[in-house]
């Protein structure tokens, strides 16, 4: 729910309980007015009354004017007067009617007589549909105002808050752009502006630091593994080594190798992950798709592996050497998980590029295959980052990939 | 043949030296642009390894000037950047090859070897080892006279062993000089042998003499009888 539409609801509640109380208020407080009125004009009349009785000495002439009642009642004793209200039945409205009854004592001569004035109150019925009626249009108005308030208010006010919103969902920390937010004329966006550029700032830093630091360790890593390598292959052709001294060359060349392969992995990684691989061109990519079949055709067949292929024309918008990279890890993948005389299938159609592969189940979900140094553990030489960089490719290109085992097949679904 | 080594890691430089002059060539080494650059405008080489990230300035500049003063020398960029910028932009300017640290010295013995038998007999050289005779222009190889049917990788293997004769070649050079960087991607090592297999079984039907030894552990040689 938008701020404005919660502090609108606030507002319309808050201001029809307002609006309520307000009618209920003015109707009791103009009701009471009128009442007294009415009482006054019962006095008023009470007053001529008794004026006209004592000039004429004789009761005045019972009169029905509507809504008015005048009544003589000829009685033997003294009372205080009472002023009450009553409800009567109007023949006329057909209902009953609340009147204002003002009885008093008129003494005529020697004889008592109790006088009624009604007075009937039906008006304030009247008066309080008008105040509800008027307090209706009033509320209308109200609510009508603030909702073109939000509107506008969204639309002036809170401008600049919704751009800078806009701006932080496009912010992307490895695109190394950097757009300083505006300053505004209202302090609460400005000190938000200027708190966010600084946040911004500082995470972009770190984040390139970081990365910068990644991409030069494996590079001076590489140099003292070169020096390394290239010392005992001398040290292996030194002709007089005995079969135990070969041995321990041996193995620490494999690890070498082994080290060597893994930092040149996190190399591609920290540059994919540093967009250095940046696509600025469609390439063919079914012809790339053929070209690696092609590359590890031999491989298949020394395998027993069968291919099948249903390769339709594709343009991607992909870096040509994270191209070769993704396919040739999953394809590489997709042998090497393999069963003798197995298949690999690869599908590319405009939409996904499927390649599959029988084989035996991994005890990887497919959620932790694509995490860095998992590895399947059945072929120990891998370093476990090869799903890694396809998944990091992927995420660069904007391709999803989707990893899953049925009828003892793998499955790997990128999804352009 | 006299080889120009631009290289400033100096036990990286000690090793290539050393690898070199085992192989019989005249190297000069220099560890910085300046030296390199006064080397390149006073002597002539046949070959220069070049590295790019130099003290003093980018080796892709000596490239440049070697491809001014010295159009016939063989050129390979040796480099730790494994970027294609570098690698696209050292070929631009001249450079016959490229290669990325960390490499197996077979394989840049094998790219000079190769590098310097284009440059110098324009391909039309051929390479006599006992009784094989191997001729690159038409990727031929002859035994005893007889022609040897061989695979493209079948073919590359023999001329990789035999640019590297008597040299101990890994398991790990083999499968990256075939293969490349796709040898990560696959299993190569098995691979590799029933290649070496293959090709051992033709030369031996051809009546040729078996040249590969299989080293303990670690890889093969080929053994000039």
């Amino acid at each position: 729910m938008k701020l404005l539409t919660r502090t609108g609801i606030w507002y319309l509640a808050l201001s029809l309980a307002l609006f309520v109380l307000a009618g209920f208020v003015f109707f009791h407080v103009v009701r009471a007015d009128i009442e007294e009125d009415f009482t006054e004009n019962l006095y008023l009349e009470k007053d001529h009354v008794i004026q006209f009785a004592e000039d004429s000495l004789k009761l005045p002439q019972v009169h029905y004017a509507i809504g008015d009642q005048l009544e003589f009642k000829h009685i033997g004793y003294d009372f205080e007067e009472v002023l009450s209200d009553t409800l009567l039945y109007n023949a006329g409205e057909e209902e009953n009617q609340l009147f204002r009854r003002l009885t008093f004592p008129l003494r005529l001569g020697n004889e008592k007589y109790a006088v009624t004035i009604l007075k009937a109150l039906y008006e304030t019925d009247d008066l309080a549909d008008s105040i509800v009626f008027a307090f209706a249009i009033i509320a209308l108005c109200t609510l009508l105002m603030l909702f073109v308030l939000n509107w506008w208010l969204s639309k002036r006010l809170w401008q600049p808050f919704y751009s800078t919103l806009q701006k932080l969902s496009q912010f992307e920390l490895h695109k190394n752009e950097h757009h300083d937010l505006p300053s505004s004329s209202i302090i609460e966006f400005n000190t938000l502006n200027s708190e966010i550029n600084k946040l911004t700032e500082k995470v972009s830093r770190d984040y390139r630091s970081l990365k910068e630091f990644s991409e030069n360790a494996s590079h001076e890593i590489q140099t003292p593994l070169a020096i390394v390598r290239a010392k005992l292959e001398l040290l292996i052709n030194q002709n007089n080594l005995s079969e135990a001294q070969l041995k321990l060359v041996s193995e620490s060349y494999e690890a070498i190798n082994r080290l060597s392969k893994l930092n040149q992995s996190l190399l591609v990684l920290s540059k994919i992950d540093n967009r250095q691989f940046y696509a600025d061109d469609r390439i063919d990519f079914t012809q790339v798709v053929r070209e690696k079949l092609e590359d590890f055709s031999e491989l298949m067949q020394f395998r027993g592996i069968q291919l099948k292929t249903d390769l339709n024309p594709v343009q991607l918008n992909i870096h040509p050497y994270m191209a070769e990279i993704l396919l040739s890890n999953l394809i590489g993948n997709a042998i090497k998980h393999n069963r003798e005389n197995g298949c690999v299938s690869v599908q590319l159609s405009s939409k996904e590029l499927v390649i599959s592969n029988i084989g035996d189940p991994s005890h990887i979900s497919s959620d932790d295959m694509f995490r860095r140094f998992v590895k399947s553990g059945a072929s120990g030489d891998g370093c476990g980052l090869g799903l890694a960089i396809v998944k990091s490719i992927c995420d660069a290109c904007h391709i999803e990939i989707i990893h899953d085992y049925s009828d003892d097949t793998h499955s790997f679904r990128l999804q352009f | 043949m006299k080889v120009l080594l631009i290289e400033d890691e100096k036990m990286l430089g000690d090793s290539i030296m050393l690898f070199l002059k085992q192989e019989g060539y005249v190297c000069e080494w220099v560890n910085n642009f300046n030296a390199g650059d006064e080397k390149i405008s006073m002597y002539s080489y046949d070959c220069a390894l070049v590295d790019i990230g130099l003290p003093g300035g980018s080796g892709l500049d000596l490239v440049q000037s070697l491809k001014r003063l010295q159009p016939k020398a063989g050129i390979i960029i040796i480099s730790a950047k494994n970027s294609l910028d570098d690698k696209v932009s050292g070929l631009d300017l001249g450079a016959d090859d490229y290669l990325t640290k960390p490499f197996h010295l077979s394989e840049l013995n094998s790219r000079i070897k190769s590098l310097l038998r284009r440059r110098n007999f324009e391909g039309s050289h051929e390479i006599v080892v006992g009784d094989m005779k191997i001729i690159p222009e038409s990727f031929e190889v002859q035994v005893n006279g007889r022609h040897v049917m061989l695979t493209k990788k079948e073919y590359g293997l023999l001329l990789y062993f035999v640019s590297n004769k008597n040299r101990v070649l890994t398991k790990e050079a083999i499968a990256e000089h075939l293969w490349g960087d796709e040898a990560d991607a696959m299993d190569s090592f098995d691979f590799v042998y029933s290649h070496i297999k293959n090709l051992r079984k033709k030369i031996i039907s051809a009546g040729g003499q078996d040249f590969i030894e299989s080293v303990y552990g670690m890889g093969y040689k080929f053994v000039n009888a």
